[in-house]
């Protein structure tokens, strides 16, 4: 590399942190609009409105609905965005344009028409989590596979790409993050071994730009001379192939559904992939990489600058896909340029962002699975009872494969500095049989089934504090807590659940504030925003699904404990307290209220 | 024979491991499950084509066929069966004792195109729209009816037991 390519990259950090001035710390962009489901690009879902106070929030009403007519899993952000919503629904994928100086008029209908067959290859219900906002477009991915781009004045689609194949089990669920001029997408499909990929398509036109997979040799997961992983186990040539049987990575999974958060100031994308394929853990003998790990990529180039594997042959579906929440914070009194992971095994990691050093973590779930994780080495240090065995059957694994918290995403606050973290708290019993991959069809080799964990709640709502590594206060829940986190400068945390309540609570005590019953239970991500009159206003989307709700969604039979991945049996109960139907609530404060 | 004809007409796209196991399963059809009795047809083609997939008809002179399972009342084709159920990864979508997840439940009353075995059998070899694949090229009609044998019985109070009769399906809203 030539010494002004060396410099490149310096030359752009500078660039972008003056021309961005948004430090990984939360935007201080109080516009009052929401152009990404997470907020902004450090993923905090903090909100700077703050007309919404504990004296007040009781006062709450409804302003507005509106009804998708679909029974899907509702679990997508809206976005506002110069006086608009905008609102993705499950499959058939439309995007809706709503007018807010109209009370919520509908301005348009985009329709992508995603091919029918797409729903039979989406592991966990037909959800999709979300669009963003950028150079007029709103951008997202369909359930068959493609990012379209909208015109969000016009609703004319600007670009379709197809970015998978709906014949091989690939769909797309995840919400795109853009920066800069690049959209960054990727794939789902881990139950049918699919190899997981995240690409960087074109603003402008949707024409690829990049793409890295998880799993292979080196130059196809873009992994090149700038590549320092922290920890040992990490380091090495091509582990990407060398850890797995032979060309069993190509049907090895590590897919990118979950959440993408950007650093400016160090040009880093972060990202974790999810479970390998197939479940059964005895087929795989090896590491399995890059499947249930983070990465940290130069999002121009698309190589890859660290990584670090949570789950080294993932015994319990264990995905890495969880939020990365970029804050500096003080630790031992220094201040660290940190993310902090909610992961799926069950632990709050908090790294160093910029190196991948693991600072602390610790266990924020009851856990049978995991002993703890080893600072030096950077892995879980194992039950060895709690490994599943063919034709065996292995009781109480905690958390179970959804686990400790899956993919609703956490809020940070500045102010308080706590993440506000929607979980879950289950177990399972698994027995292992031998799979047979056959394109498209799933490749799990697993039978799961599930339960409520001790004490036989399902969810937790828990204030969590990333320096001192622990709760500060939680909720206990009837069930999984599926929705997202928002957090507001007027410390009011908001999240929803599967039984039908939105609910605002004290984000220094979780005292409850407020609650309003919903028409089906929630699983979206609620957002806040200053409508053209000038008054906050709080959404929220109810309409229960997703792999926690497809009992509900799917009208599984809740008579076997095996369906919908196991999940069934956790939820038995959940269709005697809710139906399904896609219906989005705007709240506000009655009108004369300042 | 006709084992031999569907394993070489598979197209390059499969997976070395799926024709290990075909192999398997026509080492399997061939051994043990036809062993002293006649090898069942592919239903007439045209018995097939008059198979109603929904509840109506335009009237007509001939009532529609009543296509039979050849291996009715069967248990060794249900056990089959369900080695297949899992074998083809049925079981990944319609989840082990059919009570469904990426696919519709197979355990309870609902039947969206049909719980009659001819109904259950097209489905199987056609696929259906909202993603079920096909696998006309991946099963012979021995193997695709043992899974009719296997499937029905989950919906009735005896799974894994051969079932003559299903009640007609009480809803079709999914």
């Amino acid at each position: 590399m030539s010494r002004i390519c060396r410099l490149l990259p310096v030359v752009i950090l500078a660039l972008s942190a003056t021309m961005l001035h948004a430090g990984p710390q939360p935007a201080q962009n109080i516009d009052g609009q929401w152009l990404m489901p997470a907020k902004d690009h450090a993923g905090t879902r903090y909100s700077e409105l703050n007309q919404i106070t504990a004296g007040n929030v009781k006062q709450l009403q409804v302003a507005w609905t509106f009804s998708t007519g679909l029974t899907a899993g509702h679990e997508a952000a809206p976005l506002v965005v110069n006086n608009t919503m905008y609102l993705v629904t499950p499959y058939p994928n439309y995007l809706y344009a709503l007018d807010l100086s109209k009370n919520g008029e509908l301005k348009w209908t985009y329709k992508p028409n995603p091919a029918r067959a797409s729903q039979g290859v989406a592991c966990c219900d037909v959800v999709n989590r979300g669009s963003v906002y950028a150079d007029g477009k709103i951008i997202y991915n369909t359930l068959d596979a493609h990012t379209v781009a909208v015109d969000a004045g016009t609703g004319k689609e600007m670009w379709k790409t197809r970015l998978g194949d709906i014949n091989i089990g690939e769909t797309m669920t995840m919400a795109p993050l853009v920066v800069r001029d690049k959209v960054l997408v990727g794939n789902s499909g881990g139950e049918m071994g699919v190899r997981g990929w995240i690409a960087a398509l074109d603003v402008k036109t949707g024409k690829q730009l990049w793409r890295a997979f998880s799993t292979g040799p080196d130059k196809e997961v873009m992994i090149g001379t700038d590549f320092k992983p922290f920890y040992k186990s990490d380091q090495g040539r091509d582990l990407g192939v060398t850890t797995w049987p032979p060309d069993q990575w190509k049907t090895g999974g590590g897919n990118v559904w979950g959440w993408i958060t950007y650093d400016p100031e160090a040009n880093l994308i972060y990202y974790g992939t999810a479970n390998p394929g197939p479940w059964n853990p005895e087929q795989r003998p090896g590491d399995n990489k890059w499947t249930s790990s983070v990465f940290a990529r130069n999002p121009d180039t698309g190589m890859a600058k660290w990584a670090l594997q949570y789950n080294p042959h993932d015994l319990h579906d264990y995905d890495g896909v969880n939020e990365h929440v970029l804050v500096d914070l003080y630790i031992k009194g220094k201040k660290r340029k940190a993310l902090i992971h909610p992961e799926r095994n069950g632990f709050m990691y908090v790294m160093d962002r910029l190196t991948g050093e693991l600072l602390s973590a610790e266990p924020f779930v009851y856990n049978t699975s995991i002993h703890h994780i080893d600072l030096q080495t950077g892995k879980p240090v194992l039950n060895p009872e709690k490994e599943p065995k063919e034709g065996v059957k292995v009781n109480d694994i905690c958390p179970a494969s959804p686990g400790g918290k899956d993919w609703q995403p956490s809020a940070y606050s500045p102010r308080t500095r706590l993440l506000y973290v929607p979980h879950n708290h289950l177990c399972m019993d698994v027995t292992a049989s031998k799979a047979s991959y056959i394109a498209g069809t799933p490749y799990l080799g697993m039978q799961v089934a599930m339960d409520k964990g001790p004490g036989k709640y399902g969810g937790l709502f828990t204030g969590w504090d990333p320096v001192a590594g622990k709760k500060v206060w939680d909720i206990k829940e009837r069930f999984p807590v599926w929705s997202g986190a928002l957090v507001t400068a007027a410390d009011i945390v908001f999240y929803g659940t599967m039984d039908r309540w939105f609910k605002a609570v004290d984000a220094k005590t979780g005292k409850e504030l407020w609650k309003f019953r919903t028409g089906s239970g929630i699983v979206g991500q609620p957002i806040t925003y200053r409508g053209p009159d000038g008054r906050q206003y709080v959404a929220i989307f109810g309409g229960v699904g997703g792999w926690a709700g497809a009992v509900v969604s799917g009208k599984l039979d809740t008579s076997i404990p095996f369906g919908a991945l196991g999940f069934v049996n956790a939820m038995k109960d959940l269709p005697d307290v809710t139906g399904p139907g896609g219906t989005l609530y705007v709240f506000a404060l009655p009108d004369r209220q300042p | 024979m006709k084992a031999l004809i569907w394993h070489s007409a598979k197209v390059k796209t499969v997976h070395p491991q799926l024709v290990a196991l075909l192999c398997c399963l026509t080492a399997m059809f061939t051994a043990s499950a036809f062993g002293g009795t006649a090898t069942p047809e592919s239903p007439d083609a045209k018995q097939l084509m008059e198979m109603n997939v929904g509840e109506t008809r335009i009237p007509r002179t001939s009532t529609p066929p009543n296509l039979r399972n050849p291996y009715q009342g069967d248990p060794k084709a249900v056990a089959q069966g369900q080695t297949l159920y899992s074998a083809m990864n049925c079981i990944g979508c319609h989840a082990p004792q059919g009570g469904g997840g990426m696919g519709p439940p197979l355990s309870d009353d609902v039947w969206i195109y049909g719980s009659e075995p001819a109904q259950v059998y097209l489905s199987i070899v056609q696929g259906r729209p909202n993603g079920m694949p096909s696998f006309a090229k991946a099963l012979p009609p021995e193997a695709i009816w043992q899974l009719v044998s296997y499937v029905r019985s989950l919906a009735s109070d005896s799974p894994g037991q051969p079932v003559k009769d299903l009640p007609k399906s009480k809803q079709t809203d999914k």
